[in-house]
């Protein structure tokens, strides 16, 4: 089977006082259709550079980014932003992630307006749509995006992010700003919804409890570079690089169920 | 609490408030309060005010009615004042927004025009402006705004470079928006509040600017000015100094609105961000 | 162990700008022992950060409290009797000086020294929190460390006026979960050394099984159970702590 997202040789430094310092470094990884691979590294490991290198939200200086078997570093600016529908990105912070002034149903229908024909009453039945999927009340449409709980907000996000139907989107640390309870929720219907439309998860995270809860395969990343690559129960019960090693040890446990 | 309501609790914006209205309503019914033309003859020349009912403030040397002049001056103060002001902020943004923006060559580009604007003091450019092509009341409009789109572009510019950076414009670019939209649609509407708190300040600066260009006889000729009646009782300012008085309180009351309400506003935007 | 402080009906309420006003507290009976590790769990608006600020006299001017709040001792004096830890390790930082002063202040005033002393004893607690290379971070501003080397200053900064007990707000919510173990595992052995009432607040009930003596679980704004860890985890007695558990089980290990 042909892979969804292909990267290869992917490298970017970001200039600091004058010289480069490498933030990622030749990372190659591929997604296929309907999987969760879970790229796990401490902060400063270079995971949310990653993200925004693959959706072309800053420019690679090396290594190439197939994505349903076309070059999209090659893409110009506008087939990029056509390509964008099946190419989506949710963000860590649900506070930020969304224009202050935004209503729900501006941030979700923005989406529609750029990638479907459709007329405004079929947008506003589609809003409505997407946020049931969400489980979130389609009442809340109109409501500003401030008064929304952070989980409530990820729900949007998420439904903003579905909206253009896509085949991979990437979860930046989309669960750890939200309470373990809620984080449960999301990770849930993020499960429900891969289920029902076959969308690839890229998930960034520093968390190996929420790798365990929905990836398929790991991508362990330390100092820009890949250290370890294998299934989500392999890294967990044998990890072999330090840097997991250290990650897996990291996980809160139940106190009853170390001892 | 709605934006009414905070407004209604800072007594320096309902003192400005107040006095704007008064004001516009003035300049709104002067040609129902004084039909004629305010330029006319209308009585003995240097009346004194407050002696003679139908020439409540008096008259000037050519025997014009002052009040009739204060009042149609108002209405030139007042949309002098206004559009400039508005189409420098306009003007200010979109090259503060874009430069900002778009960064690189363009940013450098629009800086270094906004750079040679600003070198050049302010009243000078509007004067040269004026002299070189001919006092009319949309030449002195556009000179005023020329004089004055630099510092609210350089304030847009760096309220984008910080907004630009934010996760929401990420997520706009995302979802495949067209840059355009985001800088106009997603930035700029987060950009302008600072700029609103400095428009106060530029109104102002506009109407003063207009009445020191009519003062020196650069203002529109056919209309009543301020700066043009203090400049006619300059001539006889010993003998009758209220011709100059008058309309320079005039200008002080409706400067210190401008100030008052802009500052009150200021106040009232920044407490709903705080809550 | 020794009471520090009772607790009974007692309650917060956040004055809103007009006749509404929110309890975020209410009716909360708890006894807080002194040197003993105490961990408040809850969701966000659980009331839980409330109970801290209230603990340490930090509640904004708009809370008005009732119910009673009887201190065994006198009432602790904040940054002195009582350090605290709040969950964003940059905030709490003036941004614009190094952090050495920030810390050399607190020593100043609540321990009554002088500059070079304070200066030599906010070196020894940057050494405390193990940071490698005291003089360097005391010299940097908070911009140049990392997220947990802001909170290890930070928790020094806390320690700086040599309190009885430490309230730590969500310390580790914006650290990443190896950085987050071993500000865990620092709090913990320093509290422990030096006899201190360590009262924790978290959303993740297995990070704080880990550690804490009693685990104290906050809903909407009440007391829903307190316990030792065993209690809660083997046989919690509320619906709502074996859901809490749950998620854990769904997203940890």
């Amino acid at each position: 089977m042909r892979p969804l997202l292909q990267v290869s040789g992917l490298t970017k430094a970001f200039k600091r006082g004058g010289r480069g310092v490498p933030a990622v470094q030749d990372v190659s990884f591929d997604i296929g259709p309907a999987e969760t691979l879970a790229l796990v590294g401490p902060s400063g490991s270079g995971k949310s550079t990653l993200a925004r290198l693959v959706t072309r939200l800053i420019e690679p200086d090396g290594g190439s980014i197939l994505f349903e078997g076309e070059d999209i570093l090659r893409l110009k600016p506008k087939a990029m932003r056509a390509m964008r529908a099946r190419l989506q990105i949710v963000f860590q912070d649900p506070g930020s992630a969304f224009n202050p002034r935004a209503t729900v149903s501006r941030a979700i229908a923005d989406s529609l307006k750029i990638h479907t024909g459709f007329s405004q009453g079929e947008r506003r039945t589609r809003v409505r749509d997407l946020l049931e999927r969400v489980r979130l009340n389609p009442d809340l449409a109109e409501r500003s995006i401030h008064d929304l709980s952070g989980g409530q907000r990820q729900r949007v996000a998420i439904a903003r992010a579905m909206a253009s139907s896509p085949t991979l989107i990437v979860l930046d640390e989309a669960v750890s700003a939200l309470d373990v309870s809620v984080r449960a929720e999301i990770l849930h219907l993020l499960k429900r919804l891969q289920r029902e439309t076959r969308v690839a998860y890229l998930f960034i995270t520093h968390d190996l409890g929420v790798v365990r809860a929905i990836a398929d395969r790991v991508a362990v990343l330390d100092d820009g570079r890949i250290v370890e690559h294998g299934s989500a129960q392999e890294i967990i019960a044998t990890p072999q690089s330090p840097t997991a090693q250290a990650l897996v040890a990291a996980v809160p446990r139940l106190r009853l169920q170390a001892q | 609490m709605s934006l009414a309501q905070r407004i209604s609790r800072a007594p320096e914006a309902i003192a400005g408030i107040t006095i704007l209205i008064c004001l516009m309503l003035v300049a709104l019914s002067a040609p129902l309060l004084f039909p004629g033309d305010p330029l006319a003859i209308s009585g003995t020349p240097l009346l004194r005010p407050f002696v003679d009912a139908t020439h409540w403030l008096g008259t000037d040397r050519l025997g014009r009615d002052v009040l009739a002049g204060v009042v149609h001056g108002a209405r030139t103060s007042l949309l002098v004042g206004l559009v400039s002001a508005a189409a420098a902020i306009v003007l200010g943004s979109v090259v503060g927004t874009l430069a900002g923006f778009a960064g690189g060559l363009l940013d450098e580009l629009l800086m270094r025009v906004t750079d040679a604007f600003q070198t050049v003091p302010g009243f000078l450019m509007a004067l040269a402006f004026v002299s070189t092509i001919g006092p009319s009341l949309m030449v002195v409009v556009t000179a005023i705004a020329l004089a004055s789109w630099t510092a609210p572009a350089r304030l847009v510019r760096a309220e984008v470079l910080s907004i630009r950076e934010r996760d929401y414009v990420a997520s706009a670019r995302a979802i495949g928006m067209h840059p355009l939209k985001i800088a106009f649609r997603e930035i700029l509407p987060n950009a302008l509040p600072p700029v609103l708190g400095l428009s106060a300040i530029i109104v102002a600066g506009a109407i003063l600017t207009e009445a020191a260009l009519s003062f020196l006889g650069l203002g529109d000729p056919n209309r009543v000015t301020w700066g043009g009646m203090i400049a006619e009782g300059r001539a006889v300012l010993r003998s009758a100094p209220f011709l100059s008085i008058i309309p320079g309180v005039a200008l002080v009351l409706t400067v210190l609105g401008v100030y008052l309400a802009g500052e009150g506003l200021v106040e009232a935007t920044s407490r709903r961000s705080r809550a | 162990m020794r009471r520090l402080l009772q607790l009974k009906e007692f309650g917060v309420a956040y004055e809103g700008g007009g006749d509404n006003s929110a309890l975020a507290l209410e009716a909360v009976d708890l006894e807080i022992r002194a040197g003993e590790k105490l961990a408040l769990v809850g969701e966000s608006g659980s009331g839980k950060t409330t109970l801290a600020l209230a603990l340490a006299s930090l509640l904004p001017s708009h809370a008005r409290r009732f119910g009673t709040m009887a201190w065994e001792a006198s009432e602790p004096r904040p940054g002195g009797d009582i350090g605290f830890v709040f969950q964003d390790p940059g905030g709490s930082l003036n941004p614009v000086r190094p952090v050495g002063d920030t810390i050399a202040e607190v020593v100043r005033i609540h321990r009554h020294q002088d500059r070079r002393t304070a200066m030599r004893m906010t070196l020894t607690l940057l050494d405390q929190v193990r940071l490698p290379d005291p003089e360097r971070i005391a010299r940097a501003y908070p911009h140049q460390l990392s997220g947990g080397q802001r909170q290890r200053v930070a928790l020094a900064a806390a320690l700086a006026g040599d309190p009885k007990i430490l309230v730590a707000d969500e310390p580790t919510s914006a650290l990443d979960t190896v950085v987050q173990a071993a500000v865990i595992e620092l709090i913990q052995s320093l509290t422990t050394t030096a006899g201190m009432t360590l009262i924790f607040i978290s959303h993740d009930i297995a990070l704080v099984s880990e550690f804490a003596d009693r685990i104290a679980v906050f809903r909407s704004g009440r007391l829903v159970e307190v316990g030792t860890p065993d209690e809660i985890i083997f046989a919690p007695g509320q619906a709502y702590t074996r859901h809490l558990i749950e998620a854990h089980r769904a997203v940890g290990f």
